[in-house]
């Protein structure tokens, strides 16, 4: 009992140990001191009788945080799982299907789709999830292109190996999901399992570590219930919380950039060809930023993602002028690759007649060397092809502010902690793998848990070299989209902008480079 | 510092000096350890429960890792027998029951408890016992502060050999286990026939597996074990081990065999690689006995 009405500090003394968390430069010894103050007794706090017990305690009903309940609900059924969410259970699916896909979405690669239990197979059964309830936008083809580069990068799920074992699906480099349907669907089976219990408009209070890092973590929520679990799992989101609670310190660039992001329907009739497209835009007026087109579910529907300034982000954001907004983004979109600016400009009257025909012809020859590659590519039908054009906006526009987050690891507190999806990591959208990176870690930590379940052993065993792996394997994945974004980001160096124009052309050519980036972008094959 | 260094190079030359003595006395040596083997005497060493019990503090500490890495291995071998035993007999009505749902187990010196949580986790009911009341009791406290509602149950018995255990049998009431594991004991035994012969006592006449686990005497466990892990190394405390109680599958074949006993399989535990940054990876070798060995034992169905 004294341990309870401990527990219930009063919001001053809370308020003071965040402030404390924050000059504290070292992660652990924070939640070292706390315990030490708090807990005196650990088989006083393991025999705590009004506490709710559960194996592995999530924080977060998103995707991660239901995708994780729902694996281990898969794979150990007799483990206890408690999820508990801030906001209210998803609403049942409304009356009225409406068909335009909501701008909140994900484009996911085939293996998270594969986690995700959304990809049909010969093993389907009928506890896997109905196909009809999350419909896939799925695309094999994405286009990458700048206006004042003759380079174009086209990728296509040809690239990908052939996996006899996969014939029946649609080959595909990813697809495009809708937050709401999927997040309703992983939902509906939690609460159906008998193992799993669910607390909604709840959020932690305070959490607590036993001295020795032995002992199960407890956790108060608001809902004025005491957790006991053998794994706090955080997937409660970029501000997480836990994450600040425990004092974990993330690596952060931030970009400056926000993002908006709206569906628009299409001028056309037809389909919309199966392909993602992204556009980087240089130039104050324009907006800078990659701006991407992905295909939804409805062929008559498709995403808009733009990254760029807060000013232009507010600026249209808040227009009431769609058809305005509308006219810059088909103009940016219908423009094709240009050629790039010499690289040696030859001013006629300053160099010698004789230095200035050389300069000339240098400057042709290099030409020549850039735009091969278009001309190379025209002949493998791989060459920049029109988007579709754009009708009107559809749904609200929504704005989200972008930075490249990164914590040393996963796993804290003598493991009984793990920091999962945007909790641990956030990235640019703009290669589409922010869920990815979640979703991979995601399937490393069940994949540890189940191991030492096997043999017996705490859920804590073995967490160590798995979750050090993948944190290894998204690290270079998440420096290596920051690393793009700086590439691309290049718009006034003339020389470096021929060197990326050359090295996107290599990129495109060179048949088993470009094989092995598909592979990496859909598979998580780490180079 | 020097004459420290050239006192540790002294206390492993006497060490290996001992041995070699040992080996060559190897055969007046066995007898002398197993004379002592009747149904009054205990196994117990007390030198060894009062080094053990000085180490109940750090009993689940990470750096006491090579124990608990070879925890893992130990039992994937645990169920491979016990599956390859009852596969004929039992079919599991429930696909999701643990694979030891309603065995009961015995855990002879339990230790820190690193065994019998990983059994009741397994769904086995567990019995552990110690001759160390100390270690027993922080291994009821590491069973309850971990949360699992599984280790609960495990039933701790501080202070009995097993021995005293078996004796508490009567014909009306037999104490019989389903799995008894020596798992890690018998180097630390001062009579090992007295310890194995009241173990067997408790294993069940038909389906019941005994299991062993120790380290052969060889150079090469007194080169990896004694000279390696404890004194240059220092990855075990000095003294945690005396070459001179290893013992062979053969030898623990042999006395096994003098109690009724028969060998289902032995197979040797090493590790996969150096274990440099504290990683200790084990595997199951049946070839290689060498230095780690674990074995299975059963009653035999026509004692000669």
């Amino acid at each position: 009992m004294t341990v309870i009405s401990r527990l219930r500090a009063p919001t001053s003394i809370l308020l003071k140990r965040r402030l404390t968390a924050s000059r504290n430069s070292h992660g652990l010894p924070l939640a070292a001191s706390l315990s030490a103050r708090w807990l005196s007794n650990d088989t006083a706090a393991a025999s705590n009788e009004g506490a709710r017990y559960s194996d592995v305690l999530i924080v977060g009903g998103g995707v991660v945080g239901c995708a994780l309940a729902r694996q281990l609900n898969q794979r150990l059924p007799s483990l206890s799982v408690h999820l508990v969410e801030a906001r209210d259970a998803p609403t049942s699916k409304p009356a009225s299907s409406n068909e335009i896909p909501h701008p909140r979405s994900y484009a996911l690669s085939p293996q998270s789709l594969d986690i995700l239990g959304l990809l049909s197979s010969e093993e389907t059964t009928s506890d896997e999830m109905a196909n009809q309830d999350v419909k896939l936008g799925w695309y094999d083809a994405m286009q990458i292109w700048e206006a004042r580069n003759p380079a174009t990068l086209r990728f296509h799920a040809d690239d990908l190996p052939f996996d006899e074992a996969k014939l029946d699906r649609p080959k595909m480099l990813g697809a495009v999901v809708e937050d709401g349907p999927l997040v309703r669907a992983l939902w509906e089976k939690l609460e159906s399992h008998p193992q799993t219990t669910i607390s909604t408009n709840t959020t932690v209070q305070d959490l607590q570590l036993s001295s020795n890092g032995q002992g199960v973590v407890t956790v108060e929520t608001s809902d004025n219930e005491i957790h006991q679990t053998r794994l706090l799992v955080a997937a409660d989101g970029a501000q997480s919380p836990i994450r600040q609670r425990l004092g974990v310190k993330q690596a952060q660039w931030d970009y400056g950039r926000q993002a908006l992001t709206f569906t628009v329907e299409l001028s056309q009739d037809d389909r919309i060809p199966r392909t993602a497209y992204q556009r980087f835009i240089h130039g104050q007026e324009a907006g800078r930023g990659p701006l991407a087109l992905l295909p939804t579910h409805s062929p008559r529907h498709a995403i808009v993602v733009w990254s760029t300034t807060p000013e232009m982000v507010k600026k249209w954001k808040e227009t009431d002028d769609n058809n305005a907004l509308i006219d810059h983004l088909q103009n940016l979109l219908q423009t094709g690759p240009q050629r790039l600016p010499p690289l040696v400009e030859s001013k006629p009257g300053q160099v010698p007649p004789l230095l200035s025909n050389v300069l000339f012809g240098v400057e042709r020859l290099l030409e020549t060397v850039q735009d091969a590659g278009a001309m190379l590519a025209a002949t493998n039908s791989r060459s920049w092809m029109a988007p579709p054009k754009l009708s009107k906006i559809v749904s609200p526009k929504l704005s989200f502010p972008l930075a490249c987050r990164n914590v040393g690891q996963y796993h804290h507190a003598s493991n009984r902690v793990v920091l999962v999806g945007d909790a641990a990591h956030t990235v640019h959208p703009m290669a589409g793998q922010g869920l990815n990176l979640g979703l991979g870690a995601v399937e490393s930590l069940v994949e540890s848990i189940v191991e030492s379940e096997a043999v017996g052993m705490d859920v804590t065993y073995g967490l160590d070299s798995f979750l050090r792996k993948r944190h290894a394997a998204n690290s270079s994945v998440i420096m290596g989209i920051h690393a793009l974004h700086e590439i691309f980001a290049v718009q006034d160096n003339v020389p470096l902008m021929h060197a990326k124009s050359f090295g996107m052309n290599v990129m495109q050519q060179v048949g088993p480079l470009r094989r092995r980036i598909v592979q990496a972008a859909t598979q998580g094959v780490v180079f | 510092m020097l004459s420290a260094v050239r006192q540790s190079h002294r206390r492993v030359f006497n060490s290996i000096a001992a041995s070699l003595h040992r080996v060559r006395n190897r055969n007046s040596y066995i007898g002398q350890r197993y004379r002592g083997a009747s149904s009054t005497s205990t196994s117990i060493s007390q030198d060894e429960v009062s080094k053990f019990s000085g180490m109940d503090k750090d009993w689940w500490d990470p750096s006491f890792h090579p124990l608990i890495a070879m925890n893992p291995i130990r039992i994937r071998y645990i169920l491979d027998i016990v599956q390859k035993q009852h596969s004929a007999t039992t079919n599991h009505n429930n696909p999701n029951a643990p694979p030891l749902h309603n065995f009961k187990a015995l855990d002879v010196g339990c230790g820190g408890g690193l065994l019998s949580e990983s059994l009741a986790r397994l769904g086995a009911n567990v019995t552990a016992i110690d001759p160390s009341e100390a270690l027993v009791q922080k291994a009821q406290e590491h069973a309850m502060q971990t949360g699992d509602p599984r280790l609960r149950n495990i039933d701790y018995r501080g202070g009995l050999s097993v021995e005293e255990l078996a004796a508490t049998e009567d014909d009306n009431h037999p104490l019989l286990f389903d799995v008894v594991c020596l798992l890690e004991v018998l180097e630390h035994a001062s009579d090992v026939a007295s310890l194995v012969q009241a173990a067997s006592s408790l294993v069940k006449p038909d389906t019941g597996l005994l299991f062993v686990s120790t380290m052969n005497r060889t150079w090469k466990s007194h080169l990896l074990t004694i000279v390696g892990a404890e004194y240059i190394m220092g990855y075990v405390p000095r003294g945690t081990h005396d070459w001179n109680q290893y013992l062979a599958p053969q030898e623990v074949a042999q006395t096994m065999d003098g109690f009724g006993m028969e060998q289902v399989h032995v197979s040797g535990m090493v590790l996969t690689k150096p274990p440099l940054c504290g990683q200790w990876d084990w595997k199951l070798d049946g070839n290689d006995t060498d230095v780690n060995w674990i074995g299975a034992y059963r009653r035999r169905i026509n004692p000669t």
